[in-house]
């Protein structure tokens, strides 16, 4: 109900820019300037700059992102609340673990492996809440904080591995699919070479057997005449000048 | 000038029977001066060596010929399969990219 009337608005307002930069979305979802509570003050229906432009835009996509909750910052304060609630339930059983020291390491041991440190800090900093708590039978609260956080972890840790698998998948494909191409390209390379090498061999065992067979041929033949002939002309030639 | 010396090099020369009957028809005409005879044999001498060297030419193009064809097919076929694996690349980018996109990163 959030995400729409500020899609909408955006879409209207910035044109097609803003189309890709919210990955489109329907025009006619509602009217501009009826963007709702959540949207605030209704924007002037002027031409603006790309400057502001892009800085309306990001404000908005905050806004948009915060109140769909799918942004970094949506995802922060979601963890924000979920320390609070941690800091709350903890304090219980800091109460019964007042020195401290143990408070983390003993989450550690019933399975919240490796947040413990963090658990522990903010323990460290609940005195007043820790007060509030005072009369809460530490056992009830213990449990219920361990149920709360095993959950907790589950379900970010299931969305974690979702979002990581999958990224995961496609960096794995394409690193995979770039492998194999680099490979087919060397090897389309080798195999061009091979084939010139191949080429050129046989174009030179074709010229070396046609010279090989040369002076047999006809050309040879006609050749050695000649040269016969060139032989007697010196000889006559010579004989000439010594008879002048 | 012992002119006879050539005609019995040209008898028993392995060279083309018409070109053999020319040059001993002028080595053996009387109307022919011994300079001309001689001009006849340079002459053959000359026209002999071009066809020689136009021959030998033409054998060693028809060699490297078929060799230039081969390589030019061997090139044609080397930058197909390029362009096949620049394409191949092309959509495994876009295939990487949606991934991505998909997993949101």
């Amino acid at each position: 109900m959030l995400i729409t009337p500020l899609a909408s608005e955006a879409i209207t307002n910035y044109g097609s820019y803003n189309m890709a930069y919210f990955g489109g979305g329907k025009k006619d979802v509602m009217p501009a300037g009826k963007a709702g509570v959540e949207a605030g003050p209704e924007q002037p229906k002027r031409p603006k700059g790309f400057k502001e432009m892009v800085s309306d835009a990001a404000r908005r996509r905050k806004t948009f992102e915060d109140k769909a909750g799918r942004s970094v910052d949506a995802r922060k304060a979601q963890g924000s609340a979920f320390l609070k609630k941690l800091w709350v339930g903890a304090k219980g059983w800091g109460m019964k673990l007042l020195s401290g020291a143990k408070t983390g390491v003993e989450l550690g041991k019933k399975g919240v492996s490796g947040t413990a440190d963090a658990l522990f800090l903010d323990v460290g900093d609940m005195g007043t809440a820790m007060k509030a708590k005072a009369g809460e039978k530490l056992e009830d609260a213990g449990d219920a904080l361990q149920g709360a956080l095993a959950e907790e972890f589950r379900r970010i840790g299931a969305a974690g591995d979702a979002v990581g698998g999958a990224a995961f998948k496609g960096l794995e494909m394409g690193v995979n699919a770039y492998k194999s191409l680099e490979q087919r390209t060397i090897d389309a390379g080798h195999t061009l070479g091979a084939r010139v090498d191949d080429i050129k061999a046989r174009a030179g065992a074709r010229y070396q057997e046609w010279q090989d067979n040369r002076p047999q041929n006809k050309i040879a033949k006609l050749q050695a005449t000649i040269d016969q002939l060139q032989a007697q002309m010196r000889i006559l030639m010579g004989s000439n000048a010594q008879t002048a | 000038m012992n002119i006879q010396s050539f005609s019995a090099i040209i008898q028993n020369a392995e060279i083309e029977e018409e070109s053999k009957q020319m040059l001993l028809g002028k080595l053996n005409d009387a109307t022919l001066s011994d300079e001309q005879k001689l001009a006849t044999i340079n002459e053959f001498i000359t026209v002999s060596q071009e066809e020689i060297a136009k021959a030998d030419k033409d054998a060693v193009s028809a060699i490297y010929k078929d060799a230039d064809a081969e390589l030019v097919q061997a090139e044609q076929e080397y930058a197909a399969t390029m362009k096949e694996l620049n394409d191949e690349a092309i959509r495994v980018d876009q295939e990487v990219n949606a991934a991505l996109d998909s997993a949101n990163v």
